[in-house]
């Protein structure tokens, strides 16, 4: 399988403060990768330095063999707040459409190939029936898929979600995660995530991000604690993690 | 009813209504943009820096709506900037504009000898005192709005509504964030001819707070503000021809009276 990121001795500053530390992390084509880690260990800021949007001064990042800023379309992105903005008078296509800014666009409106599209991403995440529905009248869970067919428009090698089911009800987070490894038969795969116990059963490649990285391997975790049942306790594995260390 | 239709055949009446119908638009299109990108304190701060501009006119001999204008997309830009680099501090400086602003316009108005200016005409607007030249003005900017929004509308919107996926989009997000504050500032400018510089914020938000809620998409909302604040604003000229009161203020009550009802009607629904 090729290679989609190659980050190689990364290490990142913000305000003289070190963030990031020496990073080494290869994500190839079709993997399922989850980033977990607390809070302000870094973790948005890495994607944000593989979208571009920080310059690195440290190490270096390529997406497919480039620098990101040359590759920004072949990734979809899904923000972390879904839930900011609700009284927006916006309708759920609208906000799908604008997948495809960026490009060459008509002199003013929406082409009808956009709008094809626009609703082939919605069908694609199961939300083609709320298509004219203002996205203000959708739950968290139903909005969250919107934002997926919002990245899916540009037809992305790369889907990159910032805990994408963070207060979002049990069960609309498990239809969110289904829908990633539907997804994931054609894309690769990263998602951000605090759900550690249900990022387990769908992700094939664990790191674990505290200013410096940890690579878990899955499947001999998955073996060792989730014997007979299928909840995945973050503490018996960070317990592991320390015993390993 | 006879003494209102005597009333259209008067020229200043004419204009106050052609007048009070572009204002209206405009402000119906900028106040969506303002009250969806939550910039109601921006452009209040716009507004109150202008009147520096409207001293620095009188003192100079020049144009009102120049010295206004210039002010106003002067203080967008310093606004802008500060955005880009201190968003924390934010209010602070909208704040300190406001007042200096304010108090450059009134120390500017008093140096001036022998003018002494309709102070009341700026604070709470001379709609039936309009000229023809600020009638073309006011034309002039409300076709800019319609086709800057016509043009850019997806960019606009998808700034307006996530600008973090704009800018990851390649959209130059500072470019739009400034154009919007500037053709606020243009906004507030006309806006202040027919309201007053006090009243202007209430023009740019009650017609659209109502809007608002009818509507599922920005343009509607655009639309439907132009519409209602339209509708206001002639309702208001009309109270305060019969009863000969100031116009601004009856224009911003009418809209007031309005949204309470609109709101009682929409609670039994």
């Amino acid at each position: 399988m090729s290679v989609v990121i190659e980050i190689k001795n990364l290490s990142f500053c913000y305000h003289k403060q070190k963030i990031l530390e020496d990073i080494n992390l290869t994500v190839e084509e079709r993997d399922f990768l989850a980033i977990i880690g607390p809070n302000g260990g870094g973790k948005s800021t890495l994607l944000k330095l593989i979208l571009g949007i920080h310059p690195i001064k440290d190490g270096s990042i390529k997406t497919f063999n480039e620098v990101p800023k040359k590759n920004l379309s072949k990734i979809g992105y899904v923000p972390q707040n879904t839930n900011v903005n609700t009284d927006f008078p916006i309708t759920v296509i609208e906000v799908v459409l604008m997948g495809h800014i960026g490009e060459k666009s008509p002199l003013f409106g929406y082409g009808k190939e956009e709008k094809m599209c626009a609703l082939g991403a919605l069908a694609r995440v199961g939300m083609e029936k709320f298509a004219q529905k203002k996205i203000g009248a959708l739950s968290g869970g139903q909005r969250q898929r919107v934002m997926i067919a919002r990245a899916l428009c540009a037809h992305p090698k790369i889907l990159i979600l910032d805990e994408p089911t963070a207060s979002i009800d049990v069960e609309g987070q498990k239809q969110i995660y289904t829908l990633l490894q539907e997804l994931n038969y054609s894309i690769t795969i990263i998602v951000v995530s605090h759900d550690v116990s249900v990022i387990m059963q769908y992700a094939n490649k664990v790191v674990h991000i505290n200013k410096k990285l940890t690579y878990h391997d899955t499947q001999t975790k998955r073996d060792k604690t989730a014997h007979d049942s299928n909840h995945f306790c973050e503490v018996e594995m960070f317990t592991q993690q320390k015993e390993e260390k | 009813m006879e003494s209102i239709l005597e009333a259209l055949s008067f020229p200043f009446i004419q204009n106050a209504l052609i007048a009070g119908l572009l204002v209206s638009m405009a402000s119906g299109i900028i106040g969506s943009l303002i009250v969806v990108n939550r910039m109601v304190f921006l452009a209040g701060g716009i507004a109150h820096t202008a009147y520096g501009g409207i001293g620095m006119a009188v003192f100079f001999g020049l144009p009102i709506f120049l010295g206004a204008s210039v002010f106003a997309v002067l203080s967008a830009l310093i606004i802008s900037i500060i955005t880009l680099k201190h968003r924390e501090r934010m209010d602070t400086f909208i704040g300190l504009m406001w007042a200096v602003g304010m108090a450059v316009g009134v120390v500017l108005i008093d140096l001036t000898s022998g003018y002494k200016v309709d102070f009341m005409s700026y604070l709470f607007g001379s709609i039936l005192a309009v000229s023809q030249e600020d009638i073309y003005f006011m034309a002039g900017l409300l076709t800019t709005i319609i086709i800057i929004m016509t043009f850019w509308y997806r960019d606009i919107l998808a700034v307006s509504y996530d600008s973090e996926y704009a800018m990851l989009r390649g959209i130059n997000v500072q470019f739009f964030y400034t154009l919007i504050l500037v053709l606020s500032a243009l906004t507030v400018v006309v806006a202040i001819k027919v309201v007053g510089l006090i009243l202007v914020i209430a023009l740019l938000t009650i017609p659209v707070y109502i809007a608002e809620k009818l509507s599922n998409t920005l343009y509607v909302m655009m639309m439907l503000s132009g519409l209602f604040s339209s509708i206001f604003t002639f309702i208001g000229l009309g109270f305060a021809y019969s009863y000969d009161i100031a116009s601004g203020a009856s224009i911003i009550l009418v809209s007031a009276l309005s949204l309470f009802l609109f709101l009682i009607i929409n609670k039994f629904r």
